[in-house]
């Protein structure tokens, strides 16, 4: 499922923004066109990608979100859409008009929340009301960035306003060359341990979880992978990483935001989404060759070599390799 | 070869007198369209409606009744793209063709939205000198554009009636080419064109139209292109010169953009030309 950034600007400045260089390298009112959003729309259409997500910075930041939104449901394409939940009153007042009515398996927002706690006023009090219109629309999304998260607060936006029973577990990858909060790979174990408590407890609120992608088979346990088993089911139960494509809004591309300047291209270089596709799938593999893992077990582990597992985030092998004198595949190191 | 259609203001009591004709009726109050389909279409026949009002696209009250009828629309402007998408369902049972003005500055970017959703559109040149880089961008999208979309003229008519040893004329989707429509007047006073019919410039009358080839004003009018080479003028020595005939020699930098513009329209349409024949080869 690619995702489409409408807009560089957000609202907001968390700790573990993986696309914190793509941000910083970007013009600050750089915005997506409507010819090269129609221009997408037409490459996904002939690709017969259906599904579709609206990215940022915050997209709803982006003059015409709730115009792009509309095109896209009469392109009878299904869209998620990642946001802060922060808007003005005016923007959730239109969204609310136009897209309150939406059936919910054609639109699907994932609100990013962080700990109330720890988050300004204002921008609790806004996330509030965003979640008043649009709750019936919306799943958690919730971002680990240190081993001690905390995650009760979420059963309470859940609970208060009606979201989806599901939480979008996503990790906190390093960015190759840039400071980010992240969770270090030692601290891997005590994530794990933590993670499978707190869904312990989101099951008994009828809640579940999905992991997102970077997250290690081996960082549980057998006995904490049978309680994941029973608890979310195997669709949920991720271990994946593979190349998310991300389409920037002066149309560059590029395999997920941690590697957002990793060999970065132009949507215009390829004729299909399957070209592209194949093109990062085949890039990634070469730098697999090189980092099969973020451990060095992870080369000869069956669960990689089966695929059941993909050794955690490319983007921690890289940042590995990036202070190192340049003797490997040269294609890791453009 | 005889003109076949006359283009008119709407003047219920002259059409009625007409028999067998083929009907342009122009007209700016959306409140007629039903009534000049109806009168029209009794003993003569109605091609299209050209209804120019000054309101965005967005803002048209469309009604049911007009589902059968035919309708040029030319407006400024498309406006709100919410607007438009609350009306689709209704829009896309209808048989029309929105037409832009190029003074307007989002005209480009709308009708690529509006024929991406499925809406038959095109070009209304303006009074601006049009931006012949961002329309050629346009007519790329309209030609060699991915996925299935509406048309857009004039693009849609210089590529499917192009032929690469004859002039193609994109006047005819504006009803200006006088060798399938002619204009006139509530006098029944017949002008060629329609700045002609607006200078006064007739060359016959409503009674003589079954002759109107015989003519020889009307046969002197079709060779009106010759002047351009007979004044040495720059238009005719220009490369895209089959697909334009000189209509922007007063406007643009002759030469320069549109000469680029009118250019790949023609390999565009040498292209769709070819795409079409590849499809009756014998080996195939």
């Amino acid at each position: 499922m690619p995702n489409i950034l409408l807009t560089d600007k957000c609202v907001r400045s968390c700790p573990y923004c993986f696309a914190k260089k793509h941000m910083n390298s970007s013009e600050p009112d750089d915005t997506l066109r409507w010819e090269d959003f129609i221009y997408i729309t037409d490459l996904l259409d002939s690709s017969r990608h259906r599904i579709v997500s609206l990215l940022g910075g915050e997209p709803t930041l982006h003059p015409h979100f709730i115009d792009f939104v509309i095109y896209l449901l009469e392109r009878q394409f299904r869209i998620t859409v990642f946001t802060s939940g922060i808007m003005s009153e005016k923007m959730l007042s239109e969204a609310s008009a136009h897209l309150n009515n939406v059936p919910p398996e054609r639109l699907n927002f994932v609100c990013n929340l962080n700990d109330p706690k720890k988050s300004p006023f204002s921008e609790v009090e806004n996330i509030k009301k965003f979640l008043t219109v649009f709750g019936h629309l919306t799943s958690a999304g919730f971002n680990i960035y240190k081993p001690d998260f905390e995650m009760e607060f979420l059963i309470d936006y859940i609970n208060s306003y009606g979201l989806k029973r599901n939480i979008r577990l996503g990790l906190a990858h390093p960015i190759p060359g840039v400071k980010n909060s992240y969770v270090k790979i030692d601290e891997m174990p005590k994530m794990a341990e933590r993670l499978v408590d707190y869904i312990k407890v989101l099951d008994k609120f009828h809640i579940k979880a999905g992991f997102d992608c970077g997250f290690l088979l081996c960082h549980f346990t057998e006995e904490q992978l049978g309680t994941l088993f029973k608890l979310l089911g195997p669709q949920a139960l991720s271990f994946g990483c593979g190349p998310a494509l991300d389409i920037g809004t002066d149309m560059s591309v590029w395999s997920c935001f941690p590697l957002s300047n990793y060999h970065k291209k132009s949507l215009y270089d390829f004729n299909s989404m399957d070209e592209l596709m194949g093109y990062y799938t085949n890039l990634h593999n070469k730098i697999r060759v090189e980092a099969s893992g973020i451990y060095e077990k992870c080369d000869d582990c069956r669960y990689r070599l089966e695929r059941l597992c993909m050794g955690g985030c490319l983007a921690h092998g890289l940042s590995s390799m990036h202070d190192e004198e340049p003797t490997r595949h040269k294609e890791i190191y453009i | 070869m005889k003109p076949q259609m006359i283009v008119t203001l709407y003047k219920p009591e002259f059409i009625e007198k007409q028999r067998g004709r083929l009907f342009v009726v122009k007209t700016d109050d959306y409140g007629q369209i039903e009534d000049i389909s109806r009168v029209c279409n009794t003993h003569n026949k109605l091609h299209t409606i050209v209804l120019t009002v000054n309101e965005p696209f967005s803002l048209i009250p469309f009604r049911e009744e007009w589902k059968n009828i035919p309708i040029y629309l030319v407006v400024p402007e498309m406006g709100s793209f919410r607007d438009v998408a609350a009306k689709l369902n209704i829009i896309h049972q209808f048989k029309i063709r929105v037409f832009l003005n190029t003074d307007h500055k989002h005209t480009y970017t709308n009708l690529r939205i509006l024929s991406s959703i499925g809406i038959p559109c095109g070009i209304h040149f303006g009074k601006i000198d049009p931006d012949w880089d961002v329309i050629n961008d346009l007519m790329y999208y309209s030609v060699y554009g991915k996925v299935k979309h509406a048309s857009i003229e004039p693009f849609e008519y210089v590529t499917s009636q192009y032929k690469p040893d004859i002039y193609t004329d994109f006047s005819a989707v504006y009803f200006n080419d006088p060798h399938q429509s002619v204009h006139m007047n509530e006098f029944g006073k017949i002008a060629l064109t329609a700045e002609d019919l607006v200078s006064n410039k007739f060359i016959t009358d409503i009674e003589h139209f079954d002759s109107i080839e015989q003519n020889p004003l009307y046969k002197e009018g079709l060779k009106r292109w010759q002047q351009f080479f007979l004044d040495n003028h720059l238009c005719s020595y220009c490369p895209a010169w089959r697909v334009c005939l000189g209509k922007f020699a007063d406007k643009a930098e002759v030469n320069s953009v549109c000469k680029k513009f009118f250019s790949d329209l023609m390999d565009a349409a040498d292209y769709y030309r070819l795409k079409q024949q590849k499809g009756t080869e014998v080996w195939q």
